[in-house]
């Protein structure tokens, strides 16, 4: 997504986030997922694409199983737990909840991945600096404690501070580094708080110099994913969306269509860059 | 091992071994089974009937099975599972009924909604709260104007 406008590359994810969070449906869900997992393997590689399959697939199997315990509507009993109905609606509305929430999750990842603070500055500051500098400061927080935890943690087992290997020693020495961690956040975040003060920071509007423009691929693009996000929003809207209860009914075809579509063209556009980064080596 | 973890293994064993304990699970065959609703010669019974009655139409009526300790809602719930009939409703102690049989409340005007009465009365509570007697005439009515249909006087 290197070759278009940062603006571009935050209305696609935006697009597919809105799909995913407004459009109640399973293949739509499903889709967006895949596509999700797709976009991370190309951009952070397969070691981090497996990683966020093992958070997420738990977390779709949970919501299914736990939601008929929960919700007793629908027609198709599949057992009675405790005397109450444990129904193929409810456990289908469970998975979509599931994989629609663990879609938005992988496609925050994917937003990371294709738009840097630097570029969320560029395309927020202007608007707001004070939203634009939230912005960054929340999208780079995590990587940087993440970075912290593996550096105190080595640490810690460089200079044989770890507790035994038992269960309470594990989660004693989780517990310690988790807690340097913190603290550490806390400390940084004032100091980073006083020393943006004294610099003003905040105060005034920015003043951007930047080569960036919106070139015809950008509008092409945006164009393609307006009209998309609209077809959606009119299936959506004309009843095309899977109806769970009293009998699950699936989505109609335009509206599977339309999502797979929006869902895709990330993945497309990462796909070709890849591509290109690959098997065009400069030759001689 | 140490002392710490074997305690903190058995919780878990004894929180997991609880949970399993209180969780009862039948397939509907087994359920049904155990809970009939087809009446026998000297257990109790219940009449019920869903009615619409801004269509004038029936839409189950039959005498059932009724347990011990069972609420209108409870044997409304279990007969309309078995039926195939679509019921939808919110709450735990307080059940409110949306829909039955695809009907929904508020579908023929603001006050149209489902109702019930118990030998032609309209009870006070709730009727996940309220317990039949055998021979009782439950009768779950949709209404399509409340305070003239539903509430008299």
């Amino acid at each position: 997504m290197r070759t278009l406008h940062p603006f571009s590359r935050l209305a696609s994810v935006v697009g597919v986030l809105m799909v995913l969070m407004f459009c109640r449906s399973l293949a739509a869900a499903g889709v967006g997922m895949v596509c999700g997992l797709a976009c991370i393997a190309m951009q952070n590689g397969m070691r981090s694409c497996l990683k966020a399959l093992g958070l997420t697939l738990p977390l779709c199997v949970l919501s299914a199983l736990v939601n008929p315990l929960v919700s007793h509507r629908g027609m198709t009993v599949l057992l009675f737990v405790n005397d109450r109905a444990y129904t193929l609606e409810a456990l289908l509305f469970g998975l979509e909840l599931g994989l629609s929430l663990s879609g938005a999750a992988l496609w925050f990842m994917v937003m990371r991945a294709v738009l840097d603070e630097r570029e969320m500055l560029y395309l927020f500051g202007r608007l707001s600096p004070k939203l634009a500098l939230t912005v960054s400061m929340t999208l780079g927080f995590i990587p940087r404690l993440l970075a912290k935890h593996r550096r105190i943690l080595s640490a810690q087992h460089g200079s044989g501070l770890m507790r035994d290997n038992s269960i309470s020693g594990r989660m004693e020495s989780a517990s310690a580094v988790y807690l340097a961690c913190t603290s550490w956040a806390a400390e940084n975040a004032a100091a980073a708080a006083q020393s943006m003060n004294a610099r003003c920071y905040g105060m005034e509007r920015l003043t951007y110099s930047d080569r960036r423009k919106l070139r015809k691929g950008d509008v092409v693009f945006l164009c393609l994913y307006f009209i998309l996000v609209t077809a959606i929003v009119y299936f959506a809207l004309t009843g095309g969306t899977d109806g769970y209860y009293p009998v699950y009914e699936m989505s109609g075809t335009g509206l599977t269509v339309s999502c797979t579509a929006c869902c895709l063209m990330p993945v497309i556009f990462i796909g070709k860059e890849r591509a290109a980064w690959l098997y065009c080596t400069a030759k001689g | 091992m140490k002392l710490k973890d074997t305690a903190l293994i058995a919780c878990a064993a004894a929180v997991l071994g609880i949970t399993a304990l209180n969780v009862d699970i039948k397939t509907p065959a087994q359920y049904y089974a155990l809970h009939p609703t087809e009446v026998t010669e000297d257990g109790a019974f219940i009449t019920l009937k869903v009615e619409n009655s801004a269509e004038d139409d029936v839409i189950l009526e039959g005498r059932y099975a009724l347990a011990s300790g069972e609420s209108v809602f409870d044997v409304a719930n279990r007969v309309l599972n078995y039926e195939g009939v679509p019921f939808e409703y919110k709450g735990g102690r307080n059940v409110y009924v949306q829909s039955i049989d695809g009907i929904d409340e508020f579908e023929y005007g603001a006050q149209s909604g489902w109702l019930y009465t118990v030998n032609g009365e309209m009870p006070e509570v709730s009727c996940a709260q309220y317990e039949p007697v055998s021979g009782d005439e439950i009768v779950f009515l949709y209404v399509d104007e409340f305070y003239s249909k539903g509430v008299q006087g």
